[in-house]
């Protein structure tokens, strides 16, 4: 998660996400934990991703989960 | 061409109940003919609100039961001539109506009134299903706080699957002082959050209080939050009124002025 400062704001904010994501998926933190790892250790085959920062949304309407899977520090530097 | 609006939350005591009212007399000053129905039976409330409390005699499941007359049913406010109230029971609970009789009786308001405003009871079981089968769109109350933003989505969710195609969000007692310090969440951080267009923000406001004790409305009045349900009012008539910057940087006048 997100480091938003020491103001209650910030930590509500990251506790939001976190729950929000949890209630519209139908999962538990748990399963998000373990799909997250399971993403991460596929994608570390193909590229250098920073697997303790990926980040999950999911929006309404319509439905679309999204993954958003940080580069590493090194891959970062290089252009495609 | 009349419209339904369910007033909805999921979380309680966020100002569902405040808003109906408040939203029904703004309509009604502004000349539309407007019928505010409690839905919330066994634990109604809007009466209360509007200090119409001594003038029922029939209430909305009377009216399903066919035990009278809607017209007998439907209580004029004290103040403006084309406001109405359709009281919930009292002592009956929410399964003494169907979703298919709320729609029925929409359909029989629709004839007489341009808004009928729907307030809701708080929770996803057989008050709010009631409630939101017979509305053309939804207004989901939320305060900027954990627990009720995380219902209100719930809700918004719940509408979605129910097809209801216009959703818009009301911030509720909001702080400017407490969201500058960083102590609560600002309307964008809501807005973010539930990503459903925002159609008014309603500052916290004494003057609630002071208005329900004597059986009042804010709406009309000279202060904060009258002026933020009048605006809502307009918006849901279509009209396109600006949000007011209530991030407090602006000085109080300026605020006012902007209102």
């Amino acid at each position: 998660m997100l480091f938003n400062g020491n103001k209650s704001c910030g930590i509500a904010k990251d506790r939001l996400r976190q729950l929000i994501l949890t209630d519209r998926m139908g999962c538990s933190p748990e399963i998000l934990e373990m799909m997250k790892r399971d993403m991460a250790a596929s994608m570390t085959r193909y590229m250098d991703i920073d697997k303790d920062r990926i980040q999950f949304s999911i929006r309404r309407n319509p439905g679309r989960f999204e993954a958003s899977v940080p580069l590493s520090e090194i891959s970062g530097r290089h252009t495609l | 061409m009349s419209e339904v609006i369910v007033i909805t939350s999921g979380k309680g005591g966020v100002g569902k109940t405040t808003a109906a009212a408040n939203l029904g007399t703004a309509l009604a000053a502004a000349d539309k003919k407007t019928v505010m129905v409690d839905t919330d039976i066994g634990l109604r409330n809007l009466d209360v609100v509007m200090g119409l409390e001594n003038r029922i005699v029939y209430n909305l499941v009377d009216v399903i039961e066919g035990n009278c007359r809607l017209k007998q049913a439907m209580i004029r406010d004290k103040h403006l001539s084309n406001l109405y109230l359709l009281p919930a029971a009292q002592t009956r609970d929410k399964s003494a109506v169907e979703p298919e009789q709320m729609i029925k009786l929409c359909e029989d308001l629709r004839q007489e009134f341009d808004y009928i405003l729907l307030d809701s009871p708080a929770g996803i079981e057989q008050g709010f299903k009631n409630a939101v089968s017979g509305a053309d769109r939804a207004i989901v109350v939320t305060t900027p706080e954990v627990s009720a933003i995380r219902d209100a989505d719930r809700i918004i969710g719940l509408l979605e699957a129910a097809e209801m195609k216009k959703i818009h969000l009301l911030i509720n007692k909001i702080r400017p002082d407490m969201v500058r310090n960083g102590d609560m969440m600002s309307v964008e951080d809501v807005e973010e959050i539930l990503a459903v267009p925002l159609i008014g923000v309603v500052p916290d406001d004494e003057n609630i209080v002071i208005s329900t004790n004597r059986g009042e409305a804010v709406t009309g009045k000279d202060c904060l939050s009258g002026q933020a349900f009048a605006n809502i009012g307009r918006r849901i008539m279509g009209q396109n009124v600006p949000f007011c910057d209530l991030s407090g940087k602006k000085s109080i006048w300026q605020r006012l002025f902007k209102k």
